[in-house]
């Protein structure tokens, strides 16, 4: 369970969020929803922990997190396969998940030798790789195409069947990709 | 291919040129004492060849050398690990590095020699040399590993050793063999030169004074290309295994 109880968050002493409350569903999306510099990402770090709120509680039972950052974050020196071996040592959950993104052709190569959109392919890989029990997206289909956003929609759906899914993202598309709820901040 | 054979004619003209240019001045000075010609400090060197005095005093002085720089390596590394995690040592060491960094090397020679065995000096004060430049290299490495990288690892749960050895060490990695090769420079340097202060047994420092004591200037300079050779295949060869190191670890 993940609870935010009446949450704010300051950056350098200007407010950037206020008194939040939200009670994340036990499966299921939700999609935070609004205009850049709203506080969409801060609340999608204060939910996954990475950062502390200036006021205000959060409850979270979640033990593992999997998060697709609004940057890729792989690791430059390692392939793609080993990004995803990075997180987990679970091999088989390692080339499900390069299936699930059509990555399998390219498991060996470095990120830097690959386009923009396939980066964003493996950095959704890794999560799906790991699996865990609450899954965090920042704009997760930056880049891809519309037939993959599809695909792998599914496959995250399918993947996190069972525990929560906050996403933040421009597109009202994208969320009904997941049946999210759409809060508007 | 032919760049490769290019660069090579045009640094064989180079010395060609400068040995020209020794030999001229040698031959306008006419005075073996000030300046001996290329031939004859070549002859003192091919005389010295042979001798198993020649090959211990090299033998030691590359060990003695070596050892403080390999030394330094791992002790810069591990303090910039130190430092870089508490700034209080940061704070009580760092003084102390910049003080090495600025003062003169004969200054730490001379000081060392009322405190430390004559053999073991060389070795320290390469090692005082090189420990700084790793120090502040290794240093700078860990501050710009990718905090995006480091947070990623953190909110997946990675373990710390595979976070030191898939994240940290790679990425420190351009900067510890940069000093690597910065550093092992100023070990030689400073190692001969400590050499000849402190004059071990078994030195090319040593040989180099002796040979100015005795006005035997043709093996002042036998030596001293001795040194120019030695340092330059030493820095030859560490920049050889880094190239293969970069090739492997994908830095």
């Amino acid at each position: 369970m993940v609870k935010l109880d009446r949450v704010s968050f300051s950056y350098g002493g200007a407010p950037v969020l206020k008194d939040v409350s939200l009670t994340l569903p036990k499966s299921g999306a939700i999609c935070l929803f609004g205009p850049s510099g709203c506080g969409k990402t801060t609340l999608l770090r204060l939910i996954a922990g990475l950062e502390a709120p200036t006021d205000g509680t959060i409850h979270r039972k979640a033990s593992r997190v999997a998060m697709v950052f609004q940057e890729n974050r792989l690791v430059p020196w390692l392939t793609v396969r080993e990004n995803l071996l990075l997180v987990t040592d679970d091999g088989d959950a390692v080339e499900k998940a390069l299936a699930a993104v059509s990555l399998q052709d390219v498991a060996n190569e470095l990120p830097d030798a690959l386009s923009g959109g396939m980066q964003r392919r493996v950095a959704l890989a890794r999560a799906l790789a790991f699996g865990g029990d609450l899954l965090l997206l920042d704009e997760p289909f930056n880049g891809l195409d519309d037939g993959l956003k599809v695909t792998v929609a599914a496959a995250l759906r399918e993947r996190f069947a069972e525990c929560p899914i906050v996403m933040v993202t421009h597109s009202l598309d994208e969320a009904a990709l997941f049946d999210a709820t759409v809060i508007t901040l | 291919m032919q760049d490769k054979v290019k660069r090579a004619i045009r640094g064989v003209a180079v010395a060609v040129f400068w040995i020209g240019v020794w030999w001229l001045i040698a031959a306008l000075v006419r005075q073996e004492l000030l300046i001996p010609s290329p031939l004859v400090a070549l002859n003192t060197l091919l005389t010295l060849l042979p001798t198993s005095l020649f090959w211990q005093s090299v033998g030691m002085s590359l060990l003695r050398i070596v050892l403080g720089f390999l030394a330094a390596l791992i002790g810069g590394a591990a303090l910039a690990v130190v430092t870089s995690r508490f700034s209080l040592i940061r704070a009580l060491v760092a003084p102390l590095l910049h003080i090495i960094r600025a003062a003169p090397v004969a200054s730490f020679i001379i000081l060392t020699l009322v405190w430390i065995d004559y053999d073991v000096i060389p070795a320290f004060i390469a090692f005082l040399m090189v420990l700084p430049i790793v120090w502040v290299n290794v240093e700078e490495g860990i501050r710009r590993t990718d905090k995006g990288l480091l947070e990623m690892t953190k909110l997946y749960a990675v373990s710390p050793r595979r976070v030191l050895t898939r994240v940290y060490l790679p990425s420190i990695k351009p900067y510890f063999l940069t000093a690597a090769v910065n550093g092992l420079g100023f070990a030689w340097k400073s190692g001969v030169a400590a050499e000849i202060i402190c004059r071990p047994d078994l030195a090319i420092g040593n040989r180099l004074q002796l040979a100015k004591m005795t006005l035997e200037t043709p093996e002042v300079f036998a030596w001293t290309a001795v040194v120019i050779v030695l340092s330059i295949l030493l820095e030859k060869l560490l920049l050889c295994m880094t190239r293969k190191e970069g090739a492997h670890g994908k830095t």
